[in-house]
């Protein structure tokens, strides 16, 4: 097991200041290796539980146990340190660093972690993402389709054990979302890598080798 | 490490205007910093290089009698045989040459003075040992510098009296560097041979000649210590008498004119600290403004890993790196500013001044440019702490949780900027107590002032309801900024504060040293008139039909002891340290109190005459400050010896003396009765006259009682206006440094407004508005900011120099309104016309812009 998530709770304090539980007591295992998609009407808790996993914010209750990590245990400077080494995230809206070029951008993880051979490891996953040609442009003239590439070459830089996605079609027009889709799963597949997505585009969805499904901050098996 | 000291370049070289603007604002404020520490290290410098040759030894013994044998001997004997002397002779008379008179200080030479440094004549050599025996032993001849000599008329060969004895000018000293320095200007120096002097037929007359012997001893001597030695050995010796003589080393030269420069140096060095402040205010709103678009991409950092520690790195290392470049910028700068200080100052400090910037300064100034922005941005840094890279994920949702620890973070973060300030304050000030007072003053000063700021802001509130559109607009954008609002605010009332101020003080200053209120100037000042001479002088002046005013008999005599107790050496009281010194005191008695003085405390002292035969102490009445630096209370009972003979007194009252009235004055006044026996000479004032009458007037008595030395009054206090003046103004100029800080914080922060509604103005723009429409909303918004903030500023100012005044300067207050009529008008539209510019690129801007951004 890669990623146990075992009962966890987060509820927020809304402006009204009563706590709305947005996870409700959620369980799921993921092998090592294995695609998951988590799909879910907006406002269901998705990105929450996504952030709870890459340890982004704090859980309530319950555990994260991440390669055999509990994440709850460690200090933020320690999960930060721990996420660089674990986890590669790639987001609904890029989020590049928009004065890095495409290359900066994709070492920036690597140099975090100082990291041997960045140089190699950086133009490799550029050439498997198909922008070598494009090492040196600025995020600002790249297409929506290119700039997600660059992120999931930052993300799979560092060979992350578990790979997160927050519908990362989401921005995209159909064709180049299919694209993307297509990228992604490639890579992940050809490095036998894990990955989470979170997403409502069930083409995406159905892509993954499990689905679940998130409801009012529960998680159903999708049995369709 | 590296990573993110590369990327912390890397971002600002992508910000440059945030960077360009950051450094402008630092270094503005840095400058007068440099240009006035540089001009006080240098002019320090200047006299402690110059000390041996600005005193002409290392050591000089005096007294204001001929030493008597014991004494020399126990001079000798503690400063050993290897040593050179020379002795001078010094006191103040009137010289006369046809009918131009003025007070002079004497100094009759031996051919050994100066032992350090040389006469420098214009027309004989510089063999100086030479020189002074032909041209001043050997005949009577005087040397004065050419600006004396022109003053009288005087030419090479020109005959001049002194008292009894003409003298015939034979040469000019070109350098007279102690007068250039110290005396300034009121007595001249005129310098004539030792062995000429008897005939003058003034070293017969009183008290007030300076017998003094100099002394030079080879290097490497410990001065100090020989100081020391001979000071103590004299106090054994001479246990119970007067101190035959006074010992000085180098340390009292210029003593009171570095007080003096020390002290106004000071005060620019406060004013030089507020430009900083506000360069401190300008370079932290840009600061966080800068924080503000970089917080998404602290959330990426993070989400790739990145610790908190090292984020702030990136950061810290930004803003260091920012410092530097200001003081660097600033420091090139301060170069042309240099020469600003010693050329408003001239004829106050020595001509030969070179103002440079040291090595010290110069690292100073980097230290201070790096840590002063530094302590700045610290409020906006520490947001790092809560910034949480979730924020990427929630576009959207709002991440501020109160969180206490947090808000009490925030606070301290102030702490350290305060700390910087009031340790700069300190050093400025070189006192704890003044430096607190001022940092007191000045957050008193900002309270107010962010009162009035609240206040505002309300006003706003209430004005945005208006029915014009872009009044509207303008007013509404000014309450919900509040932020930079709030700095514009502060920042242009506490320069306008500064501007008002200043004058407002200055005014009564001014008033108060040439009209002391309700008294009228005397035009001059008698000194050492002589009891035979006073019948005389005054029936010649009655024909003259003048009057001699103030009479004043003046006695010596030596305060012994204090309610029984001997005051030869300092002794405690309690937890106070007396400081009384046995030294000779001028005594005197009147009639009646002057109107210059009152009694603020006791009972006036009796008419009656005192009357010897009774046990009873006589009274005398304490002037208030010397009563306070003595120790002296009502009922203490005090012993004098006057010229022999022992004097019993009571303190029955304290006097407030206004000494700027100019009149004959004394700390000490008896009853009535009690000195009237005594041996005395007597000081008197002559009442305002026309100039012509006056020079008529002074060389009459100069030419029938030549021993009577006259003070010019006028002349006087138009060189101490003058120095007042010079002071005022190198005191403004750091005031418009400032206040051109201010401008510069407005500036960058009305540009950066500008560019942050963008959006709004463009989407104005497209709804119909016209550039003129936007120009004008911009003018509206800072004219009225500037336009309030000077408002409240001035009312503060005149309130504040108003209590100032009255603490001060006898409550000699006056509305000087132009200047503050003058400053509202100019400042508010400097105010506007820099948010203009400022705002210049986005009111160009295309409207069709926002389309393509997102
Ligand atoms: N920081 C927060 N503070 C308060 N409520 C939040 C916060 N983050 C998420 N929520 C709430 O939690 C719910 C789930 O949000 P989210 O996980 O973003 O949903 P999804 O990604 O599935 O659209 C929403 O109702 C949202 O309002
Ligand atoms: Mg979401």
């Amino acid at each position: 097991m890669i990623l146990q998530v075992n009962n966890i709770t987060k509820s927020y304090v809304q402006t009204d200041n009563k706590p709305v539980d947005v996870i409700k007591n959620i369980n799921f295992n993921v092998k090592k290796g294995e695609t998951i998609s988590i799909v879910g009407p907006s406002g269901s808790g998705k990105t929450t539980l996504l952030s709870l996993i890459a340890g982004l914010d704090s859980i309530d209750s319950g555990s994260i146990i991440l390669d055999g990590q509990d994440l709850s245990q460690l200090s933020e400077d320690k999960l930060s340190k721990y996420r660089s080494q674990k986890i590669g995230i790639v987001f609904q809206q890029f989020h590049l660093m928009p004065h890095l070029s495409v290359k900066e951008n994709v070492r920036l993880p690597l140099e975090i972690l100082n990291a041997p051979n960045i140089s190699e490891r950086t133009n490799e996953v550029l050439e498997q993402v198909g922008l070598s040609d494009k090492k040196t442009f600025l995020p600002a003239v790249l297409s929506g389709g290119e700039c997600q590439r660059v992120a999931i070459a930052r993300a799979m830089g560092i060979q992350p054990s578990i790979l997160l996605a927050d519908e990362p079609t989401g921005n995209l027009d159909n064709k180049t979302a299919y694209q993307i889709e297509e990228l992604l799963f490639n890579l992940v597949e050809s490095i036998n890598m894990t990955l989470v997505v979170v997403t409502h585009n069930l083409r995406l969805a159905n892509h993954c080798e499990r689905q679940l499904q998130l409801k009012e901050g529960q998680l159903y098996e999708n049995l369709d | 490490m590296k990573t993110w000291i590369k990327l912390a370049f890397k971002e600002l070289k992508n910000n440059k205007s945030f960077s360009i603007f950051f450094i402008l604002n630092l270094s503005i404020g840095l400058i007068g910093f440099i240009v006035l520490s540089s001009f006080s290290v240098s002019l320090h410098n200047h006299f402690q290089i110059n000390l041996k040759e600005l005193l002409t030894a290392d050591m000089v013994v005096y007294s204001n009698r001929p030493l008597k044998k014991e004494a020399i001997e126990i001079v000798d004997q503690v400063l050993g045989p290897d040593k050179q002397e020379s002795r001078v002779i010094t006191f103040y008379s009137m010289l006369a040459h046809d009918q131009h008179t003025r007070l002079a200080e004497v100094y009759a030479i031996d051919s050994a003075f100066p032992l350090y440094g040389q006469f420098a004549l214009e027309n004989s050599g510089s063999d100086s040992v030479n020189n002074i025996s032909q041209k001043l032993h050997g005949q009577p001849g005087a040397w004065m510098t050419k600006d004396t000599a022109q003053s009288m008329q005087l030419q090479i060969g020109s005959k001049v009296k002194i008292g009894k004895k003409e003298f015939i000018l034979n040469d000019y000293v070109a350098k007279d560097r102690l007068t250039t320095v110290t005396n300034i200007g009121i007595a001249p120096r005129i310098y004539v041979g030792m062995n000429q002097l008897k005939d003058t037929g003034l070293l017969d007359f009183g008290s007030r000649i300076a017998y003094q012997r100099y002394f030079r001893f080879p290097l490497n001597t410990n001065v100090k210590s020989l100081i020391t030695e001979l000071t103590e050995t004299a106090k054994i010796t001479f246990k119970d008498d007067v101190r035959p003589f006074r010992v000085m080393g180098t340390e009292r030269v210029n003593r009171n004119l570095n007080r003096i420069i020390t002290h106004f140096t000071s005060y620019m060095g406060l004013i030089g600290i507020i430009a900083l402040f506000l360069a401190g205010i300008g370079a932290g709103y840009l600061f966080r403004n800068y924080f503000r678009k970089k917080q998404r991409e602290i959330a990426i950092l993070m989400s790739l890993g990145a610790s908190r520690y090292q984020t702030y790195l990136v950061f810290i290392t930004q803003i260091a790196f920012l410092g530097m470049l200001a003081s660097l910028l600033s420091l090139l700068t301060s170069i042309f500013f240099l020469p600003i200080l010693p050329f408003i100052l001239r004829g106050i400090i020595p001509s030969d001044l070179d103002v440079t910037i040291g090595a010290t300064i110069i690292a100073r100034t980097f230290i201070l440019g790096a840590l002063g922005c530094l302590v700045f941005c610290i409020p906006t840094i520490i947001n790092i702490h809560r910034l949480k890279p979730l924020t990427l994920l929630q576009n959207g949702h709002s991440q501020t949780k109160q969180d206490t620890k947090y808000s009490v973070l925030r606070i301290v973060s102030f702490f350290p900027a305060i700390l910087l300030f009031w340790l700069l304050a300190v050093q400025q000030t070189n006192s704890f107590e003044r430096g607190s007072i001022f940092l007191g003053g000045f957050i008193g000063v900002s309270i107010i002032l962010s009162v009035f700021g609240i206040l505002f802001f309300y006003i706003c509130k209430l004005l945005s309801n208006s029915t014009n559109t872009f009044l509207r607009i303008a007013f509404r954008n000014l309450y919900r900024n509040k932020a930079s609002t709030f700095s514009c605010f502060i920042a242009i009332a506490l320069g306008a504060f500064l501007i008002n101020i200043i004058p407002q003080l200055q005014n009564g200053l001014q008033e108060e040293i040439s009209r002391p209120s309700g008294l009228s100037l005397p035009s001059f000042f008698l000194i050492d008139i002589q009891p035979e001479q006073l019948e005389p002088l005054q029936s010649y002046l009655k024909n003259q039909d003048v009057k001699l005013s103030n009479v004043s008999p003046m006695v010596v005599g030596v305060l012994e002891k204090v309610n029984g107790q001997s005051i030869t050496e300092t002794y405690h009281e309690g937890n106070e340290r007396r400081r009384n010194r046995r030294r000779e005191r001028n005594l005197s008695y009147r009639m009646e109190l002057d109107a210059s003085e009152r009694i603020i405390s006791g009972v006036p002292l009796t008419t009656e005459i005192y009357d010897f035969e009774t046990q009873k102490p006589a009274e005398v009445s304490i002037a208030q400050g010397f009563a306070e630096h003595d120790n002296l209370k009502i009922d203490d009972l005090l012993e004098f010896d006057v010229q022999g003979i022992t004097i019993m007194a009571k303190i029955v009252n304290l006097r407030e003396v206004r000494w700027n009235s100019f009149r004959p004055n004394f700390y000490i006044l008896f009853q009535n009765g009690v000195l009237n026996e005594a041996p005395k000479t007597f000081i008197a004032s002559i009442p305002k006259m026309n100039s012509s009458n006056k020079s008529k007037i002074q060389n009459g008595i100069v030419k029938r009682f030549p021993n009577i030395s006259m003070i010019n009054i006028s002349e006087l206090v138009d060189q101490i206006l003058g120095i007042a003046d010079k002071v005022v103004f190198a005191i403004n100029f750091m005031a418009y440094l400032s206040i051109f800080t201010g401008i510069m914080v407005v500036f960058s922060i009305a540009r950066y407004e500008a560019l942050r509604r963008g959006k709004e103005m463009n989407l104005l723009k497209i709804l119909g508005a016209s550039f003129k429409d936007i120009r004008s909303i911009i003018s509206i918004e800072f004219g009225f900011l500037g336009f309030m903030a000077t408002f409240f500023a001035i009312f503060l100012s005149l309130a504040a120099s108003y209590i100032l005044s009255y603490l001060f300067f006898n409550k000699l207050w006056q509305l000087k309104w132009e200047i503050s009529a003058l400053s509202l008008f100019v400042i508010s539209t400097i105010c506007v016309i820099t948010a203009l510019i400022g705002g210049e690129t986005i009111i160009r801007q295309k409207a069709s812009t926002i389309l393509q951004h997102d």
